[in-house]
């Protein structure tokens, strides 16, 4: 393998990356957002959240992507592949990880809530000082599922154009520079690298989180 | 005493109140009064509606129909009404109402001085660091001034609720509804937290409704014992004369049955 193929390669990585790290962050304020909508007192607002949630489960990730990157344009709008890939991979994954958070919240053992209510907190106090610190921990596991998710998604994006780990793998394959087996072995181990730190970092973020929930261990 | 100051209002008044789950009638349009400052016991077997007394006063459930009152203000959410959330004169009336829960729910994320800073800085306004000192005082009233910065899960059960108790002063309020809080607790634990409750009664003017299945502390604290059952009051009196000598066969045969336990 030469060097401007493995340099190639490598651009691809740091450019997955870079995709996965940006659709978290859309899909992050995003998600929230829909989470607390979805346990509004509000029926609108608990409907409109729905419509979301379910629009873009049922609805192919690759299909939105698709969407965003060949009709928006003979709308008006034109976006660019990197763009189009981040933005629609942290849409997309804001439905799962919104549904995550709703269930961790409606975790927090009700008397929590009363406590809060007879002290006279205000429901925005309630939120993010009681009920979300506690559904934090619960949400974390799954929510690192979602992320690892969204890195596997994420090689949705070379099929628009982006230059991302496996377009540029399977460039250089499809044009015999390197064997097929390599490239896709490459691939299969690459992303499982690539998974690593996110797996790390979710364990890590959980132990943290339930340092004071428990008897034993550190203070 | 500077940590408690207790205000003694008129206290709490209901007045016919019903409350229904489905078919079953938890309270049957019950009358209770419990003057301020008063201190009241409230017994009874379990399921005679006790606990939803409670409930009840401290909004955590709606009613059919009745009223009640704290301080002289109307605060019952009514099971018809379009919204359970308080208007804004409820939720001032309701501020004075503290209430120490069985299972003590602390709030398990925060320190125990957060458990009692919070709702005095987010609710009334007041100053943090106002805030962290009254709270330093009420932990030194309840024997825990050294765990102000522990987590509730390191702490026993007696220490959680003896938290549980300071958390609710902190609010500084008129009337104090405590629902069973030594029935989840170790029998060694119990004594602990019966004497901090004797304690606030001692040196402050706080009203007081006190479901408890400790007969012995009702009768030491209470200045007057209710008994409940099916929903309704049924006896009510002097502790002495309610626990030692009752006139209602109900009473009486309550209390038989606590004995030969």
């Amino acid at each position: 393998m030469n060097e401007v193929v493995l340099r190639s390669i490598l651009d691809g990585v740091v450019v997955t990356a870079e995709v996965v790290t940006l659709a978290i962050l859309v899909a992050a304020p995003l998600a929230l957002t829909v989470a607390l909508a979805r346990v509004s007192r509000f029926k609108l607002v608990r409907g409109a959240a729905l419509v979301y949630v379910e629009f873009l489960r049922g609805t192919s990730a690759l299909v939105q992507l698709f969407w965003v990157y060949f009709v928006l344009p003979e709308l008006g709008f034109a976006i660019s592949a990197f763009v189009a890939g981040f933005v629609v991979l942290g849409v997309n994954a804001s439905a799962y990880a919104a549904e995550v958070i709703r269930g961790a919240i409606l975790a927090v053992p009700r008397p929590q809530l009363e406590a809060a209510g007879v002290l006279g907190l205000s429901t925005t106090t309630t939120m993010s000082r009681v009920v979300l610190p506690q559904a934090w921990p619960v949400m974390l596991p799954a929510l690192g599922n979602v992320a690892i998710d969204v890195l596997k998604a994420s090689a949705l994006v070379s099929l628009i154009t982006v230059s991302d780990f496996t377009r540029e793998v399977t460039r250089w394959a499809t044009t015999g520079v390197i064997d097929v087996t390599l490239a896709f072995s490459l691939l299969l181990v690459g992303y499982l690298l690539l998974s690593v730190p996110i797996t790390w970092g979710g364990h890590l973020l959980e132990k943290r989180s339930r340092r004071h929930l428990s008897t034993f261990g550190e203070g | 005493m500077t940590e408690l100051s207790g205000k003694a209002g008129s206290g709490i008044a209901m007045a016919g109140v019903t409350k229904q789950y489905g078919d079953h009638r938890v309270l049957d349009a019950i009358d209770l009064d419990v003057r301020g400052g008063e201190r009241v016991a409230l017994i009874g077997p379990s399921g005679s509606g006790k606990t939803t007394v409670l409930r009840c006063i401290a909004r955590l459930e709606a009613i059919e129909s009745g009223s009640i009152r704290i301080e002289g203000h109307e605060i019952a959410r009514m099971a018809d009404a379009r919204s359970g959330k308080a208007s804004a004169e409820v939720a001032a009336a309701m501020r004075g109402v503290g209430m120490v829960f069985q299972q003590y729910n602390l709030f398990p994320n925060m320190t125990v001085l957060d458990n009692l800073t919070i709702a005095p800085v987010k609710v009334l306004g007041v100053d943090k660091a106002e805030a962290r000192e009254r709270a330093a005082g009420l932990l030194d009233l309840v024997g825990l001034g050294a765990k102000a910065d522990a987590y509730p899960a390191r702490l026993s059960g007696g220490q959680q609720q003896r938290v549980a108790i300071a958390r609710s002063l902190a609010m500084q309020p008129s009337v104090l509804l405590f629902d069973e809080v030594t029935s989840a607790l170790d029998p060694e634990l119990v004594g602990e937290v019966l004497e901090v409750i004797r304690g606030v009664a001692a040196q402050s003017d706080v009203t007081m409704l006190i479901v408890t299945h400790e007969m012995q502390f009702a009768r030491d604290i209470g200045d007057r014992v209710v008994f409940m059952e099916g929903g309704s009051v049924v006896e009510q009196g002097p502790p002495e004369k309610v626990l030692a000598d009752p006139e209602n066969e109900r009473t009486q045969r309550f209390l038989r049955r606590l004995l030969n336990h």
